[in-house]
């Protein structure tokens, strides 16, 4: 009875389906397609984009999987890239101060150096001091100069065999001989470093023609540096007018606190003097 | 618990001569062996710290390259100078570790002007106050806070303060 009755529905679809064609192939639907178009159209847009969201969805669920690899890859490409911008800025900077020792040397050729980096300095405020990684088994002896590419750093006051301790001329137990270039003379004077007031050219002749901006040398005087290394610049001067000597305030000519690359002169020890003779 | 104690020392007198000295704030840096030396001073006593305060003096030194001694004897005249006073006033709360710091910065620079002062260096006590030891107690006041704060977290997990405690008792 069912199947009966499920035959003679197939049967029924089956020939509308077939009227429907030989209808249409007789063109005599078209009018009838127009309103339906119409009326479904809307309804078929709607069906469409919902479809067409819910295969973008079911495409993004599929694609997790691919955009969580696709992202840790590029995190870990963006760190190294990072890390590469760091060592590059470093490479950068290192590249800049060696060129800029290069030029100090290519200054002063007549004195042989040797490149060390400074691994530690002083541990408290009011005495600075420096350690060199360079030490005695790399030709460093106690009492060679020390430069950067600024001017005069210190002095090595003790090698061991793979570190140096420099004595910084911001340190006040430092002195250093020096001159000043004023373009007519050379009036000498001392310099020294006095906590909280920087470096202080000492015991320059009261007549003596010095100017803001002149550069202060090494002198040699003495034996303990060589000449002609700069030592800074002075940036104020004074004398009362019962002063002996002028006062003069410099502006360092090395950059101490900053510079990790110095040059230790290993041409010059300085000189034992007569006094000091066993 | 003292293995812990010097590790720590030891770790900040590297930091001391490496990576501190290119932090600088007020235009010097932090003395941070002062501080934790001063904390523990605070902590346990003065004269409990003394020990301490010779070795890491030495070994401030010996990373310097300054005299050997000088660091010593000047973080010993900080430490007493912290010590004396602990227990007398403001012997609770945020402020002990403020004071001690400023205190102890004022004895342990002073200390170190007056010897090198000894030894015929160029000092103008008046600059030196007003640029160098003035900032540093400001900046070790600060920075006394989580120091101090530090220590005594540490000082009650290493059961240092109970120690002291039954020791008194």
């Amino acid at each position: 009875m069912r199947i009966q009755s499920l035959l003679r529905w197939v049967a029924l679809f089956l020939m509308g389906s077939f009227g429907l064609l030989a209808l249409d192939n007789l063109h005599m639907l078209g009018r009838y397609q127009g309103v339906s178009k119409v009326v479904i159209s809307p309804a078929a847009e709607l069906a469409s984009d919902a479809a067409g969201r819910a295969n973008g969805a079911w495409a993004a669920v599929n694609s997790i999987g691919d955009l969580n690899r696709t992202n840790q890859r590029l995190r870990l490409e963006n760190q190294q890239l990072t890390q590469q911008n760091l060592e590059l800025a470093a490479l950068g900077r290192e590249n800049a101060s060696l060129r800029r020792l290069l030029d100090f040397k290519q200054m002063y050729p007549t004195h042989t150096y040797h490149p060390a980096s400074i691994i530690a300095q002083g541990t408290n405020n009011l005495q600075p001091m420096l350690t060199l990684d360079q030490g005695a088994a790399d030709g460093v002896k106690a009492g060679m100069a020390v430069v950067d590419s600024g001017g005069l750093i210190g002095q090595v006051v003790r090698a061991d065999r793979h570190v140096a301790v420099v004595l910084p001329i911001d340190n006040p137990a430092s002195n250093v001989a020096a001159y000043v270039n004023t373009g007519t003379g050379e009036p000498s004077g001392v310099v020294q470093y006095e906590p909280g007031g920087g470096l202080v050219l000492n015991f320059a002749q009261a007549a003596a023609p010095l100017r803001v901006g002149d550069w202060v040398l090494t002198s040699g005087l003495g034996g303990t540096f060589p000449r002609n290394f700069p030592v800074g610049r002075v940036r104020d001067l004074s004398q009362r007018a019962v002063d002996l000597f002028q006062i003069g305030l410099l502006s360092p000519a090395a950059d101490i606190e900053n510079d990790r690359l110095v040059l230790v002169v290993t041409d010059f020890v300085p000189a034992r003097l007569p006094a000091e003779a066993p | 618990m003292k293995a812990a104690v010097l590790a720590l020392l030891a770790l900040l007198v590297l930091l001391q001569g490496t990576w501190l000295p290119n932090v600088r704030v007020f235009g010097v840096m932090p003395d941070a062996v002062l501080l934790a030396i001063t904390s523990w001073a605070v902590l346990l006593g003065g004269v409990a710290v003394v020990p301490v305060a010779a070795v890491a003096g030495v070994a401030l030194d010996v990373v310097a390259g300054t005299p050997l001694g000088q660091s010593a004897a000047a973080l010993l005249v900080a430490v007493l100078a912290t010590g004396w006073w602990r227990g007398t006033i403001l012997y609770r709360g945020i402020g002990i570790y403020v004071v001690a710091a400023g205190v102890a910065t004022l004895a342990y620079d002073g200390t170190l002007l007056v010897a090198m002062q000894t030894f015929h260096q160029l000092v103008n006590w008046p600059v030196a106050l007003r640029a160098v030891i003035a900032p540093s107690a400001v900046l070790n006041g600060i920075l006394a806070i989580p120091t101090g704060y530090g220590c005594a977290w540490l000082a009650r997990r290493l059961g240092l303060l109970h120690t002291v405690a039954a020791a008194r008792a």
